[in-house]
C-alpha cells in the first residue's frame, strides 16, 4: 500500500522513460476500470501509476487516408458519439461500446480492455475482425503488431517490458464493407461475455470477398479463426457457409468450465453467435 | 373528522431525505475520534489457529491495536437468544479462542487511524493453522433430523404424517416424483453492513445496520456482560436487508470491542466480499416432492422430503416444508425435514424464508402433474382448493386464492394460453406462460408505540421499528394521522432506536400487523384522551384549547386468533418468459402478480414491496448463486461481477400487481397481512413453469442458465 507513486506525463516519450525508470512495477492507468479494481482487491501493487490520459496522441481520434488512429486511451463514451468511425466500424464501435455501463463508457479504453488480456474482453474480438494494427511503443522504440498477436493468456501479453500501447489503426477498406459483434451474457446488461463473436466483411455483387472472424471468452486469448473466415469468403453467405463458419468456430474453441457457462455450452453458442453476427455485418454492408 | 389516509398512495415521508443524500445510514455517522476497524478472516473451513503473528500490522502506519484471539478480552456472553436466533447451538464467540468454524471466520480485528491503514495492516497479520477435517460439500453430506422440534412458536415439525401417503402414492393413478435443488442465495442488499461502537464508561452507543435495534442491544449487553439498558441502538435507515439484519452478527461485536479496547470509537463496515461471509445467507435446499393423483386431478398423495445446509455450531431451519402441509387439499401428506451439518456460517432468514425454496419445489411439482393428467395448471389448482387448514385443522381467516387465480388470469389473458410447450411463438423467440400459488404466513408479535399530541395540533408517534426499504416511515405516519385525523404533514413518527417504545424484529412481515396495531391503538388512546379532555370533537380544537401535551402508550398483544384460525396471505403470480432456442437465453416479459394479503395500507409502497419480490424472484429464478468451493467453503463469486443479481435491463417492462379486496377482521386490528414476503413466493416457480412450456424442458435446479436449456 505504501510508496505508490503517480506520474501523467505529456507525451509519450516520458511515459515510456517512467515505465523503464520503474523497472517492471510501472502499471499504466488509461480509465482505470480494470486497474483500480485490482488494486484494492490486492491483485497488482504497483510501486509508480502512469496515467497516459494527458498524452494527445493516445487519447484523440484521426482519420487517416480512408483509415482510422484510435489513441488507446480514448474513452468509450468519445468513441461512441464520433459519428463517421461509427459508420465505417458499427461493429468495432458497438464492441467498445458494450463494456460495462454509462459510467463505465466514460472511463474505460479499448486498450485497457486489450492490455487487461481477459479471454472475454468485449472490444477484442471485433479489433481481430477488423484486422485492427497496435503501434506499440517501448524502450527500444516503435513497432506495428496485429491486434491478436497481443494476447498471451489470461491477464498476460506479448509487450515487453516496459511497452505501452499507443494506438489502433484501422485500415481503409472498399464500399460493401462492414462489420459486427455480438456477445452472450446470461443477463440483459452489465454482465461478462460467455461468448463473444466479431465478424468484418465485404460484399461485392452479392458474394462475400473478403471476411476476417474473431472469437472470445472461449480460449485462453481472443481467437482470429482463419478458417471460418475462409469458409465465407467467396460465399455469398448462404447456409451452407454460414454453417461450415459457424463449425470451424466451434472447432476453434478451447474453453472452460464455469459459472457462466459449460464448454460445451460456450462451444455451441459460438456458431450461433458467428452466424447472427454474420447476417448483421451483411446487412450493413449493404447485401439487398 | 376522518382523513381517511389509510388505504391512500401516499409517497414516501423519508423519500426527499433519501434522494437528496440526507438520511444517515449506519456508516455515515459522524463521530467524533472514530478509528477504523477491519476484520482479518479465516482461510480455512474447520480447525484450529496454530499461530498468528501481529507484530508487523502493530507497526504498520495508523495502527492503533491489532485483536486476537491472544490478547482479546474474556468476553461475558451470557445466554441470549433473539427470535431470529436458531433454538439449538450457540453463536461463534468472537476473538475467544483458537477455533475455527468456517471459512472467512473473524479471527482478529485491527484498528487504525484510517480505513486504508487499517485494511493494509490487516493483510500484514501472518496466520497458520492446524487444518482438521470437515466439510463444505453439501454433496458429501448425509443429512440429519434437527434436534430442535419448534422454532419461534412456528411449528415446524421435522416429520409430519397424516393418512397414509406412501399407499395413496403407490396406488395413485398419476404420480409425478423429481428433486428440486436451490443453490445458496446471499442477501445482497445495495448497503453493506456497518456498525460504529462508542463507549462512555460502561454506557455504549451502537450505530448499526439492523432489522431490529433491541435485539442488538440484548445481545451486545449479554456479550459484554452489562445491562441492556446501557446500550443504545441507532439505526434510522436502512438501505436494504432482507433478512440480513435481523441477527446481530459478528462484526458488531467486534466493532464494541475494537471501542473498548481502543479507547475510542471505532467503525466496522464490511466489503461486499465480506457480505459472504459473515451475515447469513439463503440455505442451499435439496428437495424431493412426489405427488400421486386421481385421473380427474385430485391431489391423493403429497410427500415432500427437504434439506437444507446449516453450520456445525448452530441448527438453522427454515419453512420449507410449511405450505406443503395445507396450500393444496390432499388427504395423505408426508413431510420429513433434516438438516445437512457442514463446516459453514450459519444461514439466516431471507425474504420469505422457507416459503420461497418450498414453494419452488411445491409448485413445479403441481406443475409437472399438471402436465402428466393434461390440466390446466390453474384448473388443477382449483380442483384441489382446500375448504380448510388440513394440517391444523382450522377454518383460514381469509383465503382468497380463487379470487387471485381469476383476477390474475384475465388481466394476464390466460385463455388465450395453448397447452402445449413449444407451442407459442414471437419471431425466433419461444414463449412460456407459467403460473404458481403463493402463501406467507400472517405474523403478529407484541409490540408498544407512544403517541404524543401537542397543542400546536403536531404529533409525535414512536415505536423502536425498522423500516429495510418497504416504507415504513410512511406507512406509520398514515395510520397515526388517519387515527388523530391530522394532516400527514403535522405527524412526525420515529423509529429505529432502542430509546423508543419496543418493537418486534423487523422481519417475517409482520411490522404493519404489529407495529402498526400498536401505532394505531396509541393513536387512538392519545385521541379520545384529548378530546374527552379538551372538551371538543377535533383533535386540533382540543389541543388548542387544552395547551399541553397529551401522552399515551401501549403494548398491543396477538389476542387467541390463531388458536382458532389459520392466518395466511395468498396469492398468484403469472409470468411470460422468451426463451432463445438457439442461444437459451430468457427473459422475462411480463408477471402479473394478484394477492389477498387483507388491508393495504399504502397501495404505492405495497406495490413496490411486489415490484422488488418480482424482481428478486427473477434473480432468484434465473441467475443468483453463491457458489460453494466444496473443499474450503470459499465462495468464489463473493462479489457483483460474478454473483448476478437482476439488473434494471433485466426487470420486465410489465409488471402488474393486484390487491385483491380482502377483509379479515380476525388477524390483528388493522386487518393487514404483510405483503414483504409473499411478494417473492411463487415469482420463481411461476418462471420456471412458463420456461417448460416455453421449451419443454424442466429444470429443477435453479438457476435456469443458459446452458441448461440447450
Ligand atoms: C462495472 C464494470 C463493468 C465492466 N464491463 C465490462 C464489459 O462489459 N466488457 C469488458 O470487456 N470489460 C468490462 N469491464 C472491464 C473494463 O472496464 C474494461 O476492460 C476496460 O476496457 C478497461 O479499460 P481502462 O481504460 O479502464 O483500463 P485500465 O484499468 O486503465 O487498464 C487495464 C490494464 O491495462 C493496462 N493498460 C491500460 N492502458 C494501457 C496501454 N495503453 N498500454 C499498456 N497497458 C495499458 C493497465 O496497466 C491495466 O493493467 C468492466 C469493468 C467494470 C468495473
Amino acid at each position: 500500500m505504501n510508496n505508490i507513486q503517480y506520474v501523467a506525463p505529456q507525451s509519450i516519450d516520458e511515459a515510456v522513460a517512467a515505465m523503464a525508470a520503474a523497472n517492471g512495477t510501472g502499471r499504466v492507468l488509461a480509465g482505470g476500470t480494470d486497474l483500480l479494481i485490482q488494486m484494492r482487491a490486492g491483485v497488482v501493487s504497483p510501486g509508480i501509476i502512469v496515467d497516459v490520459k494527458k498524452i494527445v496522441e493516445m487519447t484523440t481520434i484521426d482519420e487517416t487516408s480512408g483509415g482510422y488512429r484510435i489513441g488507446a486511451a480514448v474513452s468509450g463514451a468519445v468513441i461512441g458519439e464520433h459519428a463517421r468511425l461509427k459508420k465505417a466500424w458499427p461493429g468495432v464501435v458497438e464492441a467498445i461500446n458494450l463494456i460495462g455501463s454509462k459510467q463505465i463508457q466514460g472511463r474505460a479504453s479499448a486498450g485497457g480492455n486489450l492490455c487487461n488480456a481477459s479471454p472475454a474482453a468485449d472490444s477484442v474480438p471485433a479489433l481481430v475482425a477488423a484486422g485492427a494494427i497496435v503501434t506499440v511503443q517501448g524502450p527500444k522504440g516503435r513497432r506495428d503488431v496485429p491486434v491478436e498477436k497481443i494476447h498471451a493468456g489470461p491477464g498476460r501479453t506479448t509487450l515487453q517490458p516496459g511497452e505501452i500501447v499507443v494506438s489502433f489503426t484501422l485500415p481503409a477498406r472498399p464500399a460493401g464493407s462492414s462489420d459486427a459483434y455480438l456477445r452472450l451474457i446470461p443477463r440483459t446488461e452489465m454482465d461478462i461475455a460467455v461468448v463473444g463473436c466479431g465478424v468484418s466483411l465485404t460484399i461485392q455483387n452479392g458474394t462475400c470477398t473478403a471476411a476476417r472472424v474473431g472469437l472470445g471468452a472461449v480460449a485462453p486469448t481472443v481467437l482470429l479463426v482463419e478458417d471460418a473466415a475462409k469458409a465465407l469468403a467467396g460465399s455469398r453467405l448462404d447456409d451452407k457457409a454460414l454453417e461450415a463458419a459457424a463449425a470451424a468456430c466451434r472447432a476453434a474453441c478451447k474453453p472452460i468450465n464455469d459459472k457462466r457457462g459449460t464448454i460445451a455450452y460456450r462451444t455451441k453458442i459460438a456458431g450461433v453467435l458467428l452466424k447472427r453476427a454474420a447476417g448483421i455485418a451483411a446487412e450493413r454492408a449493404g447485401r439487398k | 373528522m376522518t382523513t381517511a389516509l389509510i388505504g391512500q398512495p401516499v409517497s414516501r415521508v423519508d423519500g426527499r431525505q433519501k434522494v437528496t443524500g440526507r438520511a444517515t445510514y449506519a456508516a455515515e455517522f459522524e463521530v467524533p475520534g472514530l478509528a477504523h476497524g477491519a476484520i482479518v478472516r479465516s482461510t480455512i473451513a474447520h480447525g484450529r489457529i496454530a499461530s498468528i503473528n501481529s507484530v508487523a500490522a502493530e507497526r504498520a502506519a495508523g495502527v492503533v491495536a491489532v485483536l486476537t484471539h491472544r490478547n482479546a478480552p474474556r468476553l461475558a456472553y451470557r445466554p441470549h437468544k433473539g427470535a431470529p436466533d436458531p433454538d439449538v447451538g450457540e453463536r461463534l464467540h468472537m476473538l475467544q479462542d483458537d477455533q475455527v468454524n468456517h471459512q472467512g471466520q473473524p479471527i482478529a480485528l485491527v484498528i487504525a487511524e484510517t480505513l486504508e491503514q487499517a485494511n493494509h495492516a490487516a493483510t500484514l497479520v501472518r496466520v497458520s493453522y492446524t487444518s482438521e477435517t470437515g466439510t463444505t460439500d453439501i454433496e458429501r453430506i448425509e443429512p440429519v433430523l434437527p434436534t430442535q422440534k419448534n422454532d419461534q412458536g412456528q411449528v415446524r415439525p421435522p416429520e409430519t404424517r397424516r393418512g397414509d401417503p406412501e399407499g395413496a402414492l403407490a396406488a395413485a393413478e398419476v404420480k409425478v416424483d423429481y428433486t428440486y435443488v436451490i443453490p445458496r442465495e446471499n442477501h445482497n442488499p445495495v448497503e453493506m453492513h456497518a456498525t460504529i461502537a462508542a463507549w462512555d464508561g460502561d454506557r455504549l452507543t451502537l450505530w448499526d445496520k439492523t432489522q431490529w435495534v433491541h435485539n442488538v442491544a440484548d445481545e451486545i449487553a449479554a456479550v459484554f456482560g452489562i445491562p441492556a439498558e446501557n446500550v443504545r441502538v441507532v439505526s434510522p435507515f436502512v438501505g436494504g436487508a432482507f433478512g440480513s439484519g435481523l441477527r446481530t452478527w459478528p462484526h458488531v461485536t467486534l466493532a464494541a470491542l475494537g471501542a473498548r479496547v481502543a479507547r475510542r470509537p471505532v467503525k466496522v463496515m464490511l466489503s461486499r466480499r465480506e457480505m459472504y461471509y459473515g451475515v447469513g445467507y439463503r440455505p442451499h435446499t435439496v428437495q424431493r416432492v412426489a405427488l400421486g393423483a386421481s385421473r380427474d386431478g385430485r391431489l391423493a398423495a403429497l410427500l415432500h422430503d427437504g434439506y437444507q445446509e446449516t453450520s456445525t455450531y448452530e441448527e438453522f431451519s427454515e419453512a420449507l416444508l410449511n405450505a406443503s402441509r395445507f396450500l393444496h387439499s390432499c388427504p395423505n401428506v408426508y413431510t420429513r425435514h433434516r438438516i445437512a451439518r457442514m463446516n459453514v456460517h450459519t444461514p439466516t432468514y431471507m425474504r420469505a424464508p422457507g416459503e420461497a425454496s418450498g414453494i419452488f419445489a411445491l409448485e413445479s411439482a403441481i406443475d409437472e402433474l399438471a402436465v402428466a393428467l393434461g390440466v390446466d395448471p390453474v384448473e388443477l389448482r382449483l380442483r384441489n382448493e382446500p375448504e380448510q387448514d388440513e394440517f391444523k385443522r382450522l377454518p383460514f381467516s381469509s383465503r382468497s386464492t380463487r379470487e387471485c387465480y381469476r383476477v390474475a388470469a384475465e388481466r394476464f389473458g390466460w385463455s388465450r394460453r395453448t397447452a402445449a410447450s413449444r407451442s407459442m411463438r414471437d419471431g425466433r423467440w419461444l414463449i412460456g406462460w407459467g403460473m404458481a400459488t403463493a402463501t406467507y404466513p400472517m405474523n403478529y408479535a407484541p409490540a408498544s408505540a407512544m403517541a404524543r399530541l401537542l397543542p400546536d395540533g403536531t404529533a409525535e408517534v414512536r415505536s423502536a421499528s425498522s423500516d429495510m426499504g418497504p416504507g415504513t416511515w410512511t406507512s406509520m405516519t398514515q395510520v397515526a394521522s388517519d387515527i388523530l385525523g391530522l394532516p400527514i404533514e403535522r405527524v412526525k413518527f420515529t423509529l429505529g432506536d432502542t430509546r423508543l417504545p419496543r418493537a418486534p424484529v423487523h422481519g417475517g412481515s409482520m411490522t404493519m400487523a404489529s407495529v402498526g396495531s400498536a401505532v394505531q391503538a396509541a393513536c387512538r388512546k392519545a385521541r379520545e384522551d384529548a378530546l374527552t379532555r379538551g372538551g371538543a370533537n377535533d383533535v386540533t380544537e382540543a389541543m388548542r384549547r387544552l395547551g399541553q401535551p397529551v401522552e399515551a402508550s401501549v403494548d398491543v398483544q396477538p389476542g387467541d386468533a390463531s388458536q382458532r384460525f389459520s392466518m395466511h396471505a395468498f396469492g398468484a403470480v403469472f409470468a411470460e418468459v422468451a426463451v432463445d432456442p438457439d442461444l437459451g437465453e430468457t427473459r422475462v416479459r411480463r408477471i402479473v402478480g394478484a394477492y389477498g394479503a387483507g388491508r393495504i395500507v399504502n397501495p404505492k409502497t405495497a406495490r413496490s414491496q411486489c415490484i422488488g419480490g418480482m424482481i428478486g424472484g427473477i434473480g432468484m429464478a434465473l441467475m443468483e448463486h453463491s457458489v460453494v468451493d466444496g473443499r474450503n467453503g470459499r465462495v468464489p463469486n463473493a462479489n457483483f461481477a460474478e454473483y448476478a443479481v437482476p439488473v434494471h435491463a433485466d426487470a420486465p417492462s410489465l409488471m402488474d400487481v393486484i390487491f385483491v379486496e380482502e377483509d379479515d377482521p380476525h388477524v390483528n386490528p388493522l386487518g393487514v397481512k404483510g405483503v414483504g414476503e409473499i411478494a417473492i413466493v411463487g415469482v420463481a416457480p411461476a418462471i420456471a413453469n412458463a420456461i417448460f412450456h416455453a421449451t419443454g424442458k424442466r429444470i429443477r435446479e435453479l438457476p435456469i442458465t443458459p446452458d441448461k436449456l440447450l
